[in-house]
């Protein structure tokens, strides 16, 4: 039988949080990609924001 | 004096999606980001009045269209400060983050993302670094960051130490 959470050596459960926080992570990450290729509201926002900084670029070069 | 000014500077931050705790910025390698608040009360089982203020922190490299490897870019760490300041304009809320420790760049990154808080975040924010082994020899690197202004700044403080201390108790 898997011990739960609480019956855990404290020190198992210590660990335990932190694989589980970096396992979370990781998936996240994958996650926010697919996303991003999938969602044509966020590939705006981040054209948008390229614009921008390509604005600001240009601008900067002129002074 | 030009590269500094450029690193005072931070990129240009959106943050006008649906949801409150997604950020978005691009650099000047046109590489785009996204940071990503999540709701981990998970982490404060034993303390419910943390719950729901505790978030982990994921940033993702999201498009690259140069393919080329980012560049180290003196503005991100005050676009992260920057995010930082937007999220944390509710003073309850705390943010973990986890550095990817698999390979031997997990101490460069902790000390990459250490950098913002140490030019830009001190005045306001408070973070508890804590550097542990697994028991396969790879190293979870983790920071607990919260405003000094936290109505639950000790107790906060207090329940990571006892996630840390429960680990550490017990090498």
């Amino acid at each position: 039988m898997t011990p739960t959470e609480k019956e855990m050596p404290v020190s198992e459960r210590g660990l335990t949080f932190l694989r589980t926080m970096l396992a979370n992570k990781r998936a996240e990450q994958k996650k926010m990609v697919e996303e991003f290729k999938n969602d044509p509201a966020k590939q705006a926002i981040v054209a948008e924001l390229r614009r921008k900084n390509a604005a600001k670029r240009q601008a900067a070069s002129e002074l | 004096m030009q590269l500094k000014d450029k690193r005072l500077v931070s990129y240009e931050i959106d943050s006008s999606g649906n949801e409150s705790n997604l950020f978005y910025f691009t650099t000047d390698q046109d590489i785009a980001y996204e940071v990503r608040f999540k709701p981990s009360g998970y982490l404060f089982p034993d303390e419910p009045l943390l719950e729901p203020h505790v978030y982990e922190m994921v940033i993702a490299l999201i498009s690259n269209p140069g393919g080329k490897p980012p560049a180290i870019d003196p503005r991100i760490p005050p676009t992260i400060a920057a995010v930082f300041e937007q999220f944390m304009r509710v003073h309850e809320r705390v943010v973990v983050y986890i550095c990817e420790s698999s390979d031997s760049r997990g101490a460069a990154r902790q000390r990459k993302f250490s950098g913002w808080f140490e030019q830009y975040g001190q005045l306001n924010f408070v973070k508890i670094d804590s550097r542990l082994a697994d028991t396969d020899g790879s190293v979870f690197l983790t920071s607990l960051i919260l405003r000094a202004s936290n109505p639950n700044l000790g107790n906060t403080i207090l329940a990571f130490q006892r996630l840390i201390g429960a680990y550490s108790e017990g090498k």
